[in-house]
């Protein structure tokens, strides 16, 4: 045996060991809150659980009103957010070379992205809701999608800086203009990156509770006016599971479990979709 | 490529001072078989060029002409400025806002670092091929027709038609006829070259800059493509 490679190979034997560890210990917890969702959580589902409005305590009832607000403001927080946080972002990597204005907003947004939640709660209470008076969908969206756009601003400068600059000049010296290098060939390449920011900030959207607490916080009714307060997972999966009535207890955990297999759901489909495309 | 093009070409074949790029034509000329018929005025002429990275500066008062349908190249040792001389001729230099040319490249009549020359008219008509392969992340057929596009409005059988003969002057249409559709990136290191080169010619410049971009394609391939 020649004495480097018994060197090398313990070397290599450690680090294996350490890498294993590291993933079994983060799995273990990601497997045991699964195990406990389904566990807690898989008995509740039935149809009544897509069909009837929250109930009240001690009587039977489901999630209707919080599954379709929950799903109209993540829908509306990322139309809102996606667009501002792409145009900000390809910004940034791509036009914001010279200047001030794009290391000014680059901090700005770093910011945004660790800012807690319920400070945007907070922020939009007292510039929307005071104002117009009531609580509301619309508040609660707009909430959602100030969470969307710093997350979604970093993803895609991040992804459009993996772009080589040969790309870039292989456009440019045909004679694309910028914005057309931009539009054709770097968003192009780097699509797959940026959807996964997108997701990635809608899963985060997906269980926020703080920004809805002050802003759609929640409705016992049916509504689909998004003017009016509205119900939404989170918030009926934190009023719920905190109440004494057993029936609220479990609808939390069905409430919860249905959040989780959603963002799930979305991730395994895009996945699936976007690698279909990129070969 | 044909006759109707001015060709430079960098390549590193031995150390040379590169204030005076040497003219290696006579034997790529024999090689290429390219007939030459002299023009009385250059297609390009050089004046007094500078170029600077940052406050470093790379290039020296450069002057010499560069003549029509001759092909022209630079050589010298590694990093002695061939690549930078060639990126001034198509601005390529201006996407770096710390990258600097002084001086003046007359080409037909106008002044290619005028501030006011529209910088994308002037790379329509000046072609680049790089070193490394960059196909762009769609289809072989849509690699090809992309600068065409951007110029020129071509009905489907034209733009088809200008692909496949795109495609044919770069020696890879044999290879690829049947598999249009699919992506560039999908093609080997070579394949992924010359359909770089096809990208180039297909939007039929005046002047084609090559660097060094055949140090990925073997000599066989090489010599398909240069007849």
């Amino acid at each position: 045996m020649i004495p480097i490679y018994t060197k090398r190979r313990i070397a290599n034997a450690i680090n294996l060991t350490f890498s294993i560890l590291s993933m079994v210990f983060g799995l273990f917890w990601l497997i045991w809150i699964l195990f406990t969702l389904f566990e807690k959580g898989f008995g509740g589902i039935s149809i009544a659980t897509f069909t009837q409005m929250t109930p009240a305590p001690g009587s039977t009832g489901g999630l209707l009103n919080a599954i379709v607000g929950s799903l109209a403001m993540v829908i509306l927080a990322t139309l809102i957010g996606t667009p501002i946080g792409i145009m900000a972002g390809t910004y940034l990597a791509e036009y914001g070379q010279r200047g001030w204005l794009a290391p000014v907003t680059r901090f700005i947004n770093d910011i945004l992205l660790s800012a807690p939640s319920i400070v945007i709660g907070l922020f939009v209470y007292t510039v929307y809701v005071a104002k117009m008076g009531n609580f509301s969908g619309w508040a609660g969206a707009l909430a959602l999608s100030l969470i969307v756009i710093p997350v979604v601003v970093r993803t895609t400068e991040d992804m459009l800086r993996l772009i080589p600059d040969s790309l870039r000049e292989a456009a440019a010296a045909l004679g694309a203009p910028q914005w057309k290098i931009v539009t054709l060939v770097t968003w192009r390449a780097s699509k797959v990156g940026i959807m996964t920011g997108v997701l990635l900030a809608i899963a985060r959207i997906s269980g926020e509770t703080a920004p809805l607490l002050f802003t759609a916080l929640n409705n016992q009714f049916w509504n689909a006016d998004m003017n009016q307060p509205m119900a939404n997972l989170p918030v009926v999966i934190f009023q719920f599971a905190m109440s004494p009535y057993e029936n609220w207890q479990e609808l939390a955990w069905t409430g919860a479990l249905l959040i989780t297999l959603g963002v799930l759901g979305l991730n395994i489909a895009a996945r699936f979709f976007l690698r279909k495309q990129a070969l | 490529m044909k006759n109707q093009q001015t060709l430079f070409y960098s390549k590193f074949i031995g150390s040379h001072d590169y204030q005076q790029p040497t003219m290696h034509e006579s034997k790529l000329k024999t090689e290429m078989n390219i007939i030459h018929s002299q023009s009385i005025a250059p297609k390009v002429s050089i004046n007094d060029l500078d170029f600077y990275y940052n406050k470093c500066q790379a290039l020296k008062s450069i002057n010499m002409n560069i003549w029509e349908k001759k092909i022209t190249a630079f050589i010298g040792p590694s990093g002695c400025g061939k690549s930078t001389l060639l990126r001034t001729f198509n601005r390529m230099y201006q996407l770096y806002p710390s990258q600097e040319a002084r001086g003046e490249i007359m080409m037909d009549g106008a002044n290619i670092l005028d501030k006011k020359q529209d910088i994308n008219m002037l790379r329509a008509k000046v072609g680049m091929v790089f070193q490394k392969p960059t196909p762009f992340p769609m289809s072989i057929f849509d690699n090809v027709a992309f600068g065409v596009k951007l110029y020129e409005t071509l009905n489907r059988n034209a733009l088809e038609e200008r692909v496949e003969w795109a495609l044919q002057k770069a020696a890879l249409w044999e290879e690829v006829k049947d598999s249009l559709n699919q992506s560039g990136i999908s093609l080997s290191g070579g394949q992924q070259q010359r359909l770089c080169i096809a990208r180039t010619i297909a939007i039929k410049p005046d002047v084609v800059l090559l660097d060094e971009p055949t140090s990925a394609l073997d000599p066989f391939l090489l010599r398909g493509l240069k007849t």
